[in-house]
């Protein structure tokens, strides 16, 4: 079947029976900003795609999300080359809690057959909700390196001796090495099989869930937990982006822009993570959560 | 600087970081050329029809005749199976530093991956 096109740089493109116009300019910005936001906070970037594709050029949402998958594995792969360079991926504790989040994701793909999405949707954008009230910083520089030492040392009695996951980070914001040790493991998997349940069934990524628990639960410091997190998008959502891949909802044309965009704004983000301080990160995340949660609401009330 | 401070075990997983951290910085550099130059491709050549991405079987034959999609699609795969990759430098570098625990997890999760990846695509 033949289109009349003009150049690719504005083009139009058919899925199924839809037709799409394809501005490549509108795609790298939808990249970029996406590439930022993700490296920054560890959340991969669906977030921005999958409404801009929809929304701004009305990609039907099946494609929207194969192709945000596939940008958020490069998302994920390029900021965790960085964060790991820089010791602030936490490789151990990543591989642990892959290990329960990617069985979780397999579930939650058998179960979004069987489970109305849409009143998991309300009660998740709730839950999400109270999240971000949660992890929101009311202090206006939030904990420095010695309360934080405290904080970690008043949690001594939990920690159950697995040292084997315990790392350190130099964060040049605070011009100190940042020791940690990552506490409740066993919660910390539970969640995870829930998080990746739910990421799964919502098509949402699991970087909304993780960086809430590993920090608030798991007591990581915000900085090596978007770090994690980036880590652990590159396995949760490389199987799933092998799926849309071979579904054929996955456009070369949509793709590429979207994976160069995201590239610039991933090593972007990553800078920008170093030099800020941890207590904005939380903040920003805090918004991320109720924008998810407002997208949410809105998908459930077919608004895109 | 940071090195002096470090115990036994932190330097030999500095070590680790290091190789990871180079496999994915190369692989993810490569995987952006390849596909900025099925990018630039399309730029000159225009779409004239539906791009899909291109069938393993067939790719090499279109990647000789300098094809967008071909490009792109080799982009991705390598893309997808870089994390693999990650998963089995690990494996290798835990069992060779005797750590059983990491060892163990490394394992079970690039089986897990695998077999993850091959329910998913058999459920689709």
């Amino acid at each position: 079947m033949k289109y009349p096109m003009q150049s690719y740089f504005k083009s139009a493109i058919l899925c199924d029976t839809v037709m799409v116009d394809v501005n490549i300019w509108i795609l790298l910005l939808t990249g970029f900003v996406a590439g930022i936001l993700g490296a920054m906070l560890g959340i991969g970037g669906g977030v921005i795609i999958v409404p801009a594709l929809t929304i701004v050029l009305g990609v039907p949402i099946h494609y929207a999300i194969g192709n945000s998958l596939v940008a958020i594995v490069a998302n994920a792969l390029t900021s965790t080359g960085i964060y790991i360079k820089n010791r602030m991926a936490n490789l151990k504790l990543g591989l642990l809690l892959s290990c329960t989040l990617v069985p979780g994701a397999v579930v939650g793909a058998f179960l979004s057959s069987i489970l109305p999405g849409s009143i998991l949707a309300v009660f998740f954008a709730a839950l999400l909700i109270y999240v971000a009230f949660n992890i929101y910083p009311l202090r206006k520089h939030g904990n420095t390196t010695g309360e934080f030492k405290m904080l970690t040392d008043t949690c001594e009695k939990e920690h159950d001796g697995n040292a084997w996951l315990d790392e350190s980070y130099y964060d040049p914001a605070l011009h100190e090495e940042l020791r940690y040790r990552v506490h409740r493991q066993d919660l910390g998997l539970i969640t995870g099989f829930f998080g990746g349940c739910v990421s799964s069934l919502l098509g949402i990524g699991g970087g909304i869930i993780n960086v809430p628990v590993m920090n608030m639960v798991m007591k990581v410091p915000i900085k090596a937990t978007i770090a994690t997190s980036s880590l652990l998008l590159c396995f949760t959502t490389m199987a799933g982006s092998i799926v849309y891949a071979f579904r054929g909802l996955v456009l070369p044309n949509l793709m590429a822009p979207l994976t160069v965009g995201i590239y610039i704004g991933a090593r972007t983000g990553t800078v920008i993570v170093r030099r800020i301080q941890g207590v904005w990160l939380q903040r920003m995340f805090a918004v991320i959560l109720i924008v998810t949660a407002i997208t949410m609401v809105l998908k459930v009330c077919r608004v895109y | 600087m940071q090195h002096e401070r470090m115990s036994p075990t932190h330097l030999k997983n500095h070590s680790l970081n290091r190789t990871l951290s180079s496999i994915l910085s190369f692989g993810v550099a490569f995987i952006m050329i390849v596909i900025a130059a099925g990018l630039i491709l399309y730029s000159f050549k225009g779409i004239n029809e539906v791009e899909r991405l291109v069938p393993l079987p067939s790719l090499l034959g279109k990647l000789i005749e300098l094809s967008p999609s071909a490009l792109i699609t080799t982009g991705l795969v390598i893309m997808l199976l870089l994390p693999q990759v990650v998963l089995l430098v690990s494996l290798i570098h835990f069992i060779a530093e005797g750590q059983k625990k990491p060892a163990v997890i490394s394992a079970v999760l690039l089986t897990m991956v695998i077999v993850s990846a091959v329910l998913l695509f058999v459920m689709k």
